[in-house]
């Protein structure tokens, strides 16, 4: 850990020498796929049943193209403030891999769906442009297993179900400084496809990501098989890492594709033969020209909802609250309508936020847990209660974020556990007796604090917090304490 | 269309074969020659393996279909909007709609190897 500390590349700071470009792949949510009626929901089906001979590639079948993942591409498209061209046109990019049955991919090439956009990201150094310089649809390959890892496994099996399921891909300049910067880019497009309802982040291998890499004084690598949002982080400061060490023993960093082993957190050389000439790109001659009118356009963008810095900007203005609290409320467009649906019933919209942003967001880190999954234990009407419970008095604050607590683990009503784990704040007439049975109890360190030692009396709060399981405010107990040992002394 | 105008009488030391009215010139020059790397390189991307003597036929004979498209690039296309498809339709379209999808077994049928429901493969690297 220690070790990993040290390395200056997991910091995150502004690498002036690094330059980072990301191909991001994001499965779209339609029903069907790209080019076929099979289900695109294939994540918990058996293997190849989710097939037909279009998505098998089997002779003869033609593929015709979904409108909805058109219409999700140009969506996105808009979000990512790009250019959507007027015709688009789907390419056959050709190479022999068990994953595509047909011995190509259809993807796009020239004549793309959109290109030069950018995105906002917020960054150590404040407020970063990234531009995007291309964005296309494309069919996600199938599945390939291996047993064991890829350099060692003897054959491979491979389920078709995920091959056709449409992906937008996405394409930055090499703008990105540092690995940190990286994650926190594709963060954001998790979070702007998501707010489109066209892209599910929490769903398995739902994104993947190529980084291109290079530092000065070296030729670009390019690493594939990343295929999670920390993997991401991690491949390319290894990366990086490596480069350098080479470039100071005085090796030449040539241009080479790079495999990404997440398992062992290391890239390994691919050696492959295959260049940009060979795929042999050609249109794709059964399907016809895409052509996107301006009032098609103008229709989709007419339905695009708040996206995230345009809602920062109003959480900002409408509930007068920090920025740090705006951003970690928008990340999660669940947990943004969250927070205002809570902010709505209760009306105190910064305790609101501090209670959403920081406690209820860390306890979801803390379990792994989407914002989704809670509100089948937390519906927003509950979490109200118990902020209502704490502000009325009738709980303290840490008793609050222990019913929160239940609740997330268990569900529940918030009466129900305040009265079932005895949560309610202790009346006046029970302080003092408590107070008292703690004095009694520590008498050195009662005598402590009255010969000057101050922090004798945090060990004292401490003890009644224990006594009390929480049930009482610690800046009461102290005053209680205090007024308790001054009058009996 | 551009090319050049008149047609020139037919001349033995050519191939006999006139594009937009020039003799097409079969030189067997240099810059088109297929080189015997290349020819295994295209081998090796439509993985069939050739002989040496099917690399020494290809070898003349791709290069005389380079030198055939090569007269192409003389065309002024300036002007020309690409065709993208040689049919004039565009935005055809299907719902996203899910239908019914092979049974495991019927998707399996024509596979030469399978294991507990998936295509067997070889490994690549």
């Amino acid at each position: 850990m220690s070790q990993e500390k040290t390395n200056t590349e997991r910091e995150g700071e502004h690498m002036g020498d690094v330059k980072i470009g990301l191909e991001c792949h994001a499965q779209l949510l339609t029903r069907s796929k790209l080019f076929c009626g099979c289900s695109a929901a294939y994540h918990y089906a058996e293997p190849n049943t989710h097939v037909c001979p279009t998505c098998l590639g089997l002779p003869g079948a033609l593929p015709v193209v979904n409108k909805k993942a058109v219409e999700y591409g140009i969506k996105v498209a808009l979000a990512l403030n790009c250019e959507v061209q007027r015709r688009t046109l789907f390419y056959r990019k050709n190479y022999f891999y068990p994953d595509l049955p047909r011995g190509f991919q259809i993807s796009q090439y020239d004549f793309p769906l959109a290109v030069n956009g950018y995105v906002r990201i917020e960054s150590d150094g404040g407020e970063r442009i990234i531009r995007i310089k291309r964005v296309h649809l494309e069919e996600d390959p199938g599945r390939l297993i291996y047993k064991g890892t890829i350099d060692v496994a003897k054959y491979c099996l491979v389920d078709y179900n995920r091959s056709g399921v449409p992906l937008v891909e996405i394409v930055t300049e090499p703008d990105l400084r540092s690995p940190k910067e990286a994650r926190i880019f594709i963060n954001k497009i998790r979070s702007i496809l998501e707010y489109l309802g066209v892209f599910d982040g929490g769903l398995e291998g739902s994104l993947r990501v190529d980084a291109n890499v290079s530092i000065a004084g070296g030729e670009r690598i390019e690493i594939k098989n990343i295929s999670s949002y920390k993997g991401l982080e991690r491949a390319l400061s290894f990366e990086i890492t490596r480069q350098r060490g080479l470039l100071r023993r005085g090796i030449e960093i040539k241009q080479e594709t790079r495999h990404y082993d997440e398992i062992r957190g290391v890239t390994i050389s691919l050696r492959t033969k295959e260049h940009e000439e060979d795929y042999r790109y050609f249109p794709e001659p059964d399907l016809v020209l895409i052509e996107i009118s301006e009032s098609w356009v103008e229709a989709l963008k007419k339905g695009l909802p708040e996206l995230p810095d345009e809602k920062v900007r109003r959480f900002m203005q409408q509930y007068v609250i920090t920025r740090e609290h705006a951003v970690a409320l928008t990340t999660d467009v669940h947990i943004a309508d969250f927070y205002e649906r809570v902010a709505a019933e209760l009306g105190d919209a910064r305790l609101c936020a501090t209670w959403v942003a920081d406690v209820l967001k860390g306890e979801l880190n803390y379990r792994s847990m989407s914002m989704r999954e809670a509100l089948q234990r937390v519906p927003p009407e509950n979490f109200v209660k118990i902020l209502r419970f704490m502000k009325e008095g009738k709980i303290t604050e840490r008793s609050a974020v222990e019913v929160l607590r239940e609740m997330l683990d268990a569900g529940g009503e918030p009466e129900v556990i305040i009265a079932k784990k005895e949560l309610m704040r202790m009346k006046d007439e029970e302080i003092d007796g408590i107070i008292r049975e703690v004095i009694a109890e520590n008498t050195p360190a009662v005598e402590d604090y009255k010969s000057g030692k101050k922090e004798a009396l945090n060990f004292l709060v401490g003890q009644v917090m224990k006594k009390t399981r929480g049930r009482m405010d610690p800046k009461r107990a102290y005053e209680a304490l205090k007024a308790i040992i001054a009058a009996g002394a | 269309m551009g090319g050049s105008g008149a047609r020139e009488p037919p001349d033995s030391s050519r191939s006999g074969v006139f594009i937009w009215g020039k003799p097409l010139v079969l030189t067997g020059g240099s810059s088109l020659m297929m080189r015997r790397e290349e020819i295994e390189h295209l081998s090796w991307l439509a993985r069939i393996e050739l002989t040496e003597a099917e690399k020494e036929k290809f070898e003349s004979q791709l290069s005389s279909i380079l030198e055939f498209f090569s007269i192409l690039d003389e065309a002024d296309v300036d002007d020309v909007e690409p065709t993208h498809h040689v049919i004039g339709i565009t935005n055809v379209f299907r719902g996203d709609e899910v239908e019914r999808s092979l049974p495991q077994e019927e998707a399996l049928r024509n596979a030469p190897k399978r294991e507990n429901g998936y295509f067997k493969g070889p490994r690549i690297l």
